[in-house]
């Protein structure tokens, strides 16, 4: 009986001492990886790491542009579409007007030459028309494909902003757990040394997201 | 490309001469959130800033906000440059923008004095008045948009350095 509460003492201390020089370990290897700025192998944390870790290729695929756009351009792309469609539009109105006027005068023409010659006149004004409404349709096609552009920049940007928050939350969190961390005095460094570095980081984490912050504000001024 | 854009980016070329950039310890102060700093180190490795991949660069403009002021110095004309070039279409304008500007009072925002002061440092009076021509020239070319209240942000930080002739 002895013996077996001796065997079961010895496995539980050579069960902790391993535990621990896997922690020591995972911390090493966190250190290094913080210092050669390998972002979230900077967590030494598995759970967290992970979790940071599909935040981050969330973060690339929506803010590299692999997923859409992720910038719209000046604000002024957006009035020039919007100002074609109207200008094409009182093109047509004018054109209109124009062959109003011409069908008018050709009910008051007193000749048959006169008659003819404005018929001739209504009909390149209606052929102008035809091509003015085509014109029209160009224009509200390029306004629709720079709403869809905008509008796609705009859930990119918002995915963006969202998953760059989530790895700064997962840094966050390792933050957390190693001021807390003080099993051993060179378990203490490591962790002093991550959370040095994590606070460092801060500033950059949110400059990214203010960057696309504003990105997005450009444009949902730039919707038209 | 409007003509005085051209004029300006003889003045960036002659401001920033390309030298050979050495990436180690890009990263070292501020880490590398959201950013692949081995792969970004390597591109930078050894090239001039004339050599270097644009479109990379541009998309991975996330790294002037980790990058330690000497490397930021090192690829700062990358950024100006597509500034004049591709203009308010630049993926990198706003992360640019955001570096050029000290934070301020009134919720200003932009890179903290400290930092703000020591990129200056690392500059010469000359990089320090391209940077504060390409601001005004930018701002000109929005003006009247948020990115060109933005630009004018930034060139109240710079625009003691625009050359007096200007």
């Amino acid at each position: 009986m002895r013996r077996l509460k001796m065997i079961l003492v010895a496995t539980f201390a050579m069960g902790t001492s391993v535990a621990f020089a896997d922690r020591l370990s995972d911390f090493k290897e966190a250190v290094e990886a913080a210092n050669a700025g390998r972002g979230c192998d900077g967590i030494p944390y598995s759970d967290i790491r992970s979790s940071c870790k599909t935040a981050q290729s969330d973060v690339h695929d929506f803010c590299d542009g692999r997923r859409g756009p992720v910038t719209c351009g000046s604000e002024e792309i957006t009035r020039q579409a919007k100002n074609a469609v109207e200008q094409e539009k009182r093109n047509v109105a004018a054109l209109q007007e124009k062959k109003s006027k011409l069908e008018s005068d050709k009910s008051r023409a007193g000749t048959d030459e006169e008659k003819n010659k404005i018929a001739k006149d209504v009909d390149q004004v209606e052929r102008d028309i035809y091509e003015g409404g085509k014109k029209v349709d160009q224009a509200e096609k390029d306004l629709e494909g720079r709403k869809r552009f905008v509008n796609e920049a705009i859930y990119n940007l918002d995915k963006c902003i969202d998953h760059r928050r989530a790895v700064m939350n997962n840094f966050a969190s390792a933050l957390d757990k190693v001021r807390n961390e003080s099993e051993t005095q060179e378990l203490k460094d490591l962790a002093t040394q991550l959370r040095n570095k994590y606070e460092a980081s801060k500033s950059g984490h949110e400059e990214q997201i203010t960057a696309r912050r504003n990105a997005l504000d450009t444009c949902k001024n730039a919707r038209p | 490309m409007q003509p005085d854009h051209a004029k300006i980016l003889e003045q960036l070329h002659t401001a920033f001469p390309a030298r050979p950039i050495h990436a180690q310890g890009a990263f070292r102060d501020l880490g590398a959130p959201n950013l692949d700093a081995q792969s970004y180190m390597k591109q930078i490795e050894g090239r001039t800033w004339e050599e270097l991949d644009r479109p990379y660069l541009l998309r991975c403009h996330d790294a002037l906000s980790v990058l330690g002021v000497p490397h930021i110095a090192a690829v700062l004309p990358v950024y100006l440059r597509s500034l004049m070039e591709d203009g308010a279409g630049s993926p990198a304008v706003y992360a640019l923008l955001h570096l050029l500007t000290k934070r301020g009072a009134k919720q200003k925002p932009g890179i903290s004095r400290t930092r703000f002061g020591a990129l200056v440092g690392e500059l010469t009076p000359a990089q320090c008045a391209v940077i504060a021509v390409v601001l005004r020239a930018f701002a000109v070319e929005v003006e009247g948009e948020s990115l060109g209240f933005a630009a004018q942000a930034a060139l109240e930080d710079w625009k003691t350095y625009l050359p007096i002739d200007s």
